[in-house]
C-alpha cells in the first residue's frame, strides 16, 4: 500500500521539476501532432523520437515517451472524426460513429465527447495501471530464474497467440527475434556466437536498432508501396461543448471503456484496437439506444475512446510489472531504458521505482497537459492531414537513420536498422508478427540465461526445474494460451472458407496486378480457381434454399 | 496475398532455419560449462524455425490445386483502391542501404541531399524548388538538432577539418 501511495506522491512531485514537466508538455504535444497524422501509430511515434532521449535523464526520457503515447492517442481520433480518416488503427471505430456525427453538423458534441472520453479514460485508467502494478512488481520480489524464465516464455507466446492471423508464423517471427540475440557472446559460457569473425558482432547487437529496424523503419517502407494524399477536409467545425444531459449519458460507456480498455491493454498482445472493439461491444450490448451504434452514436464514440486511451494504461502493467512489453510502443520504451543502462525485467520496479513513478507522471501530466490545451490543439491539428504524405514519410526515415546513429556515433546501428527494417517489411506483408519478433528480440538474451541458470539452480533436473508451483502454472498458461490462438486461427480459417463458398461466383483478383497506367484488374471466378469448398457447403445452401422454398 | 510468394518466404525460413541449427553445432563451448551448454539453444532455435517454415510452405502445397493464386490476406494490407509498388518500396530501401554504406566515407551534409531527392522522387516529389526547400529543410533540422543542439558528433566526411569543431 505504500508503494501505491508512494507511487502518487513521487509522481506528482516529478511533475514539480521543470526539466520534467517541459518533457512531458512537449511529448503530449508532439505525440497529439503525431497522432494526428494518419499512419503515423504510436510505435513509429515512440520510435522516432527515441533517439532524442539518449540525451535525457533516465527520469525524464520515460515521462517524456509515455507523454508522446498519451498525446497520440488523444489526436488519432480528431483526422477521424473530422475528415473520416483514423490517425492509427485504434481509432478506426471513432471514424465510424464521429465521422457521422460530422457529418451530421454534430462536430462539435463528436469531438467534446472525444476530448472527455479520452482524457478520463486516461486518467482514471493511470490509477489503474498503480494499483495492478504495485502487487505484481511484489509479487515477483520471490521469483527465481526458473519463474522469470515462464513469465518470459508466457510474455512472448502471449504476443504469439494474440497477434496476427497465423500462430504459425508468430511462433517463427518469435523464434528469429530469439535467434538474433544469440548474435555475440553466449549468457553462461561467454563464448561468442554466430559473430562470423565481425568485430562489431562481438558484444552482440544493440537492441534499439534491431526493434526500431523491425517495428518502425519496416512500417515506412511499407508505407513507400502506395503514393497517395490524405483526404483533404473542407469545412471547419464549431467548438461546442456537450450538454450536462449529455456528458452523463456518455459517462456509463466511459466507464465500460475505461475498465475493457485497461484490462485489454494489460494482455501482452491486446493492444489498443482490441480493448476499442470489446468496450464498444460491451456498451452496446448494455446501451439503451443500440441502434445508433455505427450511425453517430455518441455513447459508442465514449466507449471506444475511453477504452482505447485506457488500454494505453493496461500495456504498461505488464511492461513494468513482469518486465514483458505489452505493445510495440513499449518494447521501444524498454529497449531506451537499457540504453540508460537499466536493466528490463521484472526487478524493475524493485530496482528503479523511480522509472514507476516517471511513467505515472507521464501518462497524469500528459493528461493534464492535454486537458488544458488539447480543445485549442483539435483545430490545428486538422491542417496535419493536408501535409504531404511523401515528405512525411521520407523526413520520418531521415530522422529515424540520424536518430539511431546518435545511439552510439555507429554508422554500424543505422546499417543493423536498415536490415532489420527490411526483415520487417517482409514479416510485415506476409503475416510474420513484427511484434513478436521484437519482444524477443528485447526478452531474448534474457530468456536463455535465466533457463541455463535456472537448470544449474535446480541441481541440474528439468524435472524440478518445470515442477516448481509457478514455473508450473505460467508454462500451462503459455500452452493454454498457444492452443487458444491455434483454435482461433482455426475457426477464423473455416469462417474464411466458409464465405468463401458462399460466395462461389464472387470475383477475386488474381496473380500480378496491372499498375496505374493500366486500367482494370485481373480476376477470376471462385469456382474456377477450386470448387471444393463450395461443395463442402452445397447441403447446408441446399437446406436453406428448401426453407426458403416453404416459406 | 500471392500464395506463391507466401511459399517462397516460408522456403527461405526453412533454409534459414537449417543454417541456424548447423551453425549451431559448430559453435565453440568454452571452458564453463552447464547442462544445456551454448550449442543447445541455437540448435534448438534453428529446428524450430525450419520446422515452422516447413509446415508453413507445405500446408500451402497440400492445398495448391484448391487454393486460388491470391490467398487470404495474413500481413498488413494495403490502402484500398491505391496502386501499390513493390518496387518502389525496395528502391528506397536499397537507397537508404546505399547511403549508409557511404555515409562515414562521404559524411552527412554531402551524402544527404542526394538522400532525400532519390526519395522524394521517387515517391512523386518532382518539382524542382519543392524538392529543393524541402531538402535544404530537411538536412537543416538534421544538422541543427543533432548535431548543433544535441552534441552528436556526425560523420562529415571530407568536411570534417572545417566544420567537426561546430558542434
Amino acid at each position: 500500500m505504500d508503494l501505491f501511495f508512494d507511487t502518487f506522491t513521487n509522481a506528482t512531485s516529478m511533475l514539480a521539476d521543470p526539466a520534467v514537466l517541459l518533457a512531458i508538455a512537449l511529448g503530449a504535444i508532439l505525440g497529439s501532432v503525431a497522432g494526428a497524422i494518419p499512419g503515423m501509430t504510436t510505435t513509429l511515434a515512440v520510435g522516432i523520437a527515441l533517439p532524442f532521449t539518449f540525451g535525457l535523464r533516465p527520469i525524464t526520457a520515460v515521462a517524456f515517451l509515455i507523454a508522446i503515447t498519451v498525446g497520440t492517442n488523444y489526436g488519432n481520433s480528431i483526422p477521424a472524426i473530422l475528415v473520416g480518416v483514423p490517425g492509427t488503427p485504434s481509432a478506426v471505430l471513432t471514424a465510424l460513429d464521429g465521422y457521422k456525427l460530422h457529418q451530421k453538423g454534430q462536430s462539435g458534441v463528436a469531438l467534446g465527447t472525444q476530448y472527455i472520453a479520452a482524457l478520463l479514460g486516461q486518467l482514471i485508467s493511470a490509477f489503474f495501471f498503480v494499483a495492478m502494478v504495485v502487487p505484481l512488481a511484489q509479487l515477483l520480489y520471490v521469483f527465481l530464474a526458473p519463474e522469470l524464465w515462464a513469465l518470459q516464455l508466457l510474455g512472448i507466446v502471449a504476443i504469439i497467440s494474440l497477434t496476427g492471423k497465423n500462430v504459425v508464423k508468430g511462433l517463427v517471427a518469435g523464434a528469429l527475434g530469439l535467434a538474433v540475440t544469440m548474435i555475440g557472446p553466449d549468457p553462461v559460457a561467454l563464448t561468442g556466437r554466430f559473430t562470423f569473425g565481425i568485430v562489431e558482432l562481438r558484444g552482440g547487437l544493440e537492441i534499439v536498432p534491431v526493434v526500431i529496424g523491425a517495428l518502425a523503419i519496416s512500417e515506412l517502407i511499407r508505407s513507400c508501396r502506395q503514393v497517395y494524399d490524405w483526404r483533404q477536409s473542407s469545412g471547419g467545425f464549431s467548438a461546442k461543448f456537450p450538454s450536462f444531459g449529455l456528458a452523463r449519458r456518455i459517462l456509463r460507456p466511459i466507464g465500460i471503456g475505461t475498465v475493457w480498455g485497461t484490462i485489454m491493454g494489460a494482455i501482452p498482445g491486446g493492444g489498443g484496437v482490441s480493448s476499442a472493439f470489446v468496450a464498444y461491444q460491451q456498451a452496446k450490448l448494455t446501451s439503451k439506444k443500440p441502434e445508433e451504434y455505427g450511425e453517430g452514436s455518441v455513447e459508442g464514440l465514449a466507449a471506444n475512446e475511453s477504452a482505447q486511451n485506457a488500454s494505453q494504461s493496461g500495456e504498461m502493467v505488464p511492461t513494468f510489472g513482469f518486465g514483458i512489453p505489452g505493445s510495440g510502443s513499449m518494447v521501444l520504451l524498454l529497449a531506451a531504458l537499457t540504453v540508460h543502462g537499466m536493466v528490463p525485467g521484472p526487478l524493475l520496479v524493485k530496482e528503479t521505482p523511480e522509472m514507476l513513478y516517471a511513467s505515472t507522471a507521464g501518462l497524469i501530466g500528459g493528461t493534464l497537459v492535454l486537458a488544458l490545451i488539447g480543445w485549442p490543439l483539435a483545430k490545428a491539428m486538422l491542417r496535419l492531414v493536408q501535409l504531404d504524405r511523401s515528405v512525411v514519410l521520407v523526413m520520418a526515415l531521415l530522422l529515424s537513420m540520424v536518430g539511431v546513429y546518435a545511439l552510439r556515433n555507429a554508422v554500424f546501428d543505422v546499417g543493423v536498422m536498415i536490415f532489420f527494417g527490411l526483415v520487417g517489411y517482409f514479416m510485415l506483408r506476409y503475416g510474420y508478427s513484427v511484434a513478436a519478433f521484437a519482444l524477443a528480440v528485447t526478452l531474448g538474451h534474457d530468456f536463455e540465461g535465466y533457463l541455463r541458470h535456472g537448470i544449474l539452480l535446480t541441481d541440474n533436473s528439468f524435472g524440478t526445474f518445470m515442477s516448481r508451483p509457478v514455473t508450473a502454472i505460467l508454462v500451462a498458461l503459455s500452452i493454454g494460451l498457444l492452443i487458444f490462438g491455434i483454435a482461433g486461427n482455426i475457426r477464423e480459417a473455416r469462417r474464411a472458407k466458409a464465405a468463401l463458398a458462399i460466395s462461389g461466383d464472387a470475383l477475386v483478383l488474381v496473380g500480378p496486378q496491372p499498375g496505374a497506367q493500366e486500367p482494370g484488374e485481373r480476376v477470376a471466378r471462385v469456382e474456377d480457381l477450386g470448387g471444393t469448398a463450395l461443395r463442402e457447403h452445397e447441403p447446408d445452401q441446399r437446406r436453406e434454399r428448401g426453407s426458403d422454398d416453404k416459406t | 496475398m500471392d500464395r506463391r510468394k507466401d511459399v517462397a518466404v516460408a522456403a527461405a525460413i526453412t533454409l534459414l532455419g537449417l543454417v541456424i541449427a548447423i551453425l549451431g553445432t559448430q559453435i565453440n563451448l568454452g571452458r564453463i560449462r552447464d547442462p544445456i551448454g551454448s550449442r543447445a539453444m541455437p540448435i534448438a532455435i534453428g529446428l524450430l524455425i525450419m520446422a515452422g517454415g516447413l509446415l508453413l510452405a507445405g500446408r500451402r502445397l497440400v492445398r495448391w490445386r484448391s487454393e486460388p493464386t491470391v490467398v487470404r490476406e495474413e500481413g498488413t494490407s494495403d490502402e484500398p483502391d491505391v496502386p501499390a509498388h513493390t518496387l518502389r518500396s525496395m528502391a528506397v530501401w536499397a537507397i537508404c542501404f546505399v547511403y549508409v554504406l557511404l555515409l562515414g566515407t562521404l559524411g552527412f551534409l554531402i551524402l544527404t541531399p542526394f538522400l532525400l531527392v532519390a526519395l522524394l522522387w521517387i515517391m512523386g516529389v518532382r518539382t524542382p524548388v519543392r524538392l529543393a526547400v524541402i531538402t535544404v529543410l530537411g538536412i537543416a533540422f538534421g544538422y541543427g538538432v543533432f548535431d548543433l543542439l544535441l552534441g552528436v558528433r556526425l560523420p562529415l566526411g571530407p568536411l570534417d577539418p572545417y566544420l567537426g569543431d561546430l558542434g
